[in-house]
Order: C-alpha cells, then structure tokens, then sequence
C-alpha cells in the first residue's frame, strides 16, 4: 500500500491509501486504513466502520471498474472523520441515492446500503471535473 | 491474517478474514461438504467479513434449503453479527449464538 499521510492544518489530517485494483490487496488496505485511524486519534468505534466502508467501495471499484488503481483518502476534520473514493460505477451511484436492501435471497447488492448503515452520510460528489463517494462519519 | 479453513466431521472452522479475495475458498470449501446433511460453519474466528462472505452465504443456504439440507452459522463475532443484522439476515440464516 502506497500512502500519504499529511497534516493540512491543525484541525485537519489525512491520508491517501493507494492499492494496485486487485483484490488481493484488500486486507492490507484496510490495515493500513485502521493503521492511520488509530495514530490519529480515532476511537474503537470508528476504525470497524471504516474498514468495513472502505473494503466494500473498494471491492465495487475493482470488480466493476477498469482503473488500475483503488486510491482511498480519510480526511479527520473538525466535522468528523471521512473517506473518498473515485470509480464505483453508475448502478452503484444509484443506490447511493436510493439505499434499499435487495430481497433476501439475492446474492449481490448488499455493499451499499452497508456503508450507509456504519456512516453517517455518503454523497456523490463532483468536484474538479470528477466524481467520487464521499462517507462521512461525525464526531459526537 | 488471511481465511484459514479447517474441515471437521461437523463442517467447517473458519479464521481470519473474509472478503472478495478470500470468499472463493469458502466456496470451494463448501462445495467440498456436498455429502454433509446438517453443515455447521464456525465463524468465531473470523475477524472481518464484508458482504463477498455474505453472498457466500446467502447462496449456500439457499442451496442446502433446496436439497434439504441444513446450513448452521455458529458463534459469529461480534464483527460477523454486526453485518448480518445490517443486512437484515438475522433472520434468514439459521444462525446458533450460544450465550
């Protein structure tokens, strides 16, 4: 896992994470994800979330997406804790706006409405001319 | 720490984690048991699991309800309980959570 981590402020860190798109690199994504959490002051509640998050985004963004690399940031501000990822496709977009679990026996379909349930928000957002999932987890 | 797997008379044992790149073994591993009637999967040991696992799941119930056979869940962590009542599969499975 190549990673950055930065201090932008006194108020805000973080740290890009970036995988080749392969999912054998999804373990050590998320450890390296918890890694930073944990140095930056993030409690036992939040580092499960976010692996979680992080390790579904990044299973869409590799199984249905043709870039090379799965690049994650988590920001810490004085919001909360966040994470963005570029590369989940369409189909998943929508669900992001429209979260509903699929019926029972599906056997897909489920990532999504996770990440909505261990994350206080999650937006498409599109800002210098890309798009991207933005999670955000707040502090109490 | 990746999916480790051990077969028992009973089924199987699992540690580790379980995701999109580990989730293949417990399907490979799984259809190894085809003969079992009553399979029991021990998931106390896995750490982390993602909906990849629960896919795996889903569709192996669903393929011991149609030949009549039985899929146990037993001892989930607390990481692996956590997701199966996210997803709104408490229910679904048949799940054995001793106290």
């Amino acid at each position: 896992v190549n990673n950055v981590d930065v201090d932008v402020d006194e108020h805000v860190v973080e740290a890009r994470f970036t995988v080749t798109s392969n999912a054998s690199e999804l373990a050590s994504l998320r450890r390296s994800v918890a890694s930073f959490l944990d140095s930056a002051g993030a409690d036992e509640t939040v580092i499960p979330d976010f692996q979680l998050a992080v390790s579904e985004l990044a299973t869409n963004v590799i199984q249905h997406s043709a870039l090379r690399d799965v690049s994650v940031l988590i920001r810490r501000s004085a919001v909360g804790w966040s994470l963005e990822i570029e590369g989940v496709d369409d189909l998943e977009l929508h669900a992001v706006t429209e979260p509903t679990l699929p019926p029972i026996e599906a056997r897909s379909g489920r990532g999504l409405v996770i990440v909505r349930s261990v994350m206080d928000s999650v937006d498409i957002v599109e800002e210098n001319g890309s798009r991207f999932i933005r999670c955000v987890k707040r502090i109490e | 720490m990746r999916l480790i797997i051990e077969t028992d008379p009973r089924g199987l044992v699992l540690s580790g984690e379980l995701d999109a790149h580990t989730a293949p073994l417990l399907v490979e591993a799984l259809n190894s048991l085809a003969g079992i009637a009553n399979i029991r999967i021990d998931f106390a040991g896995v750490e982390f699991m993602d909906s990849s696992g629960l896919n795996v799941l889903v569709e192996a119930h669903q393929h011991a309800v149609d030949s009549d056979r039985v899929l146990t869940i037993e001892q989930p962590s607390r990481a692996v309980h956590r997701l199966l009542e996210i997803s709104g599969l408490l229910d679904h499975l048949r799940i054995d959570q001793k106290d």
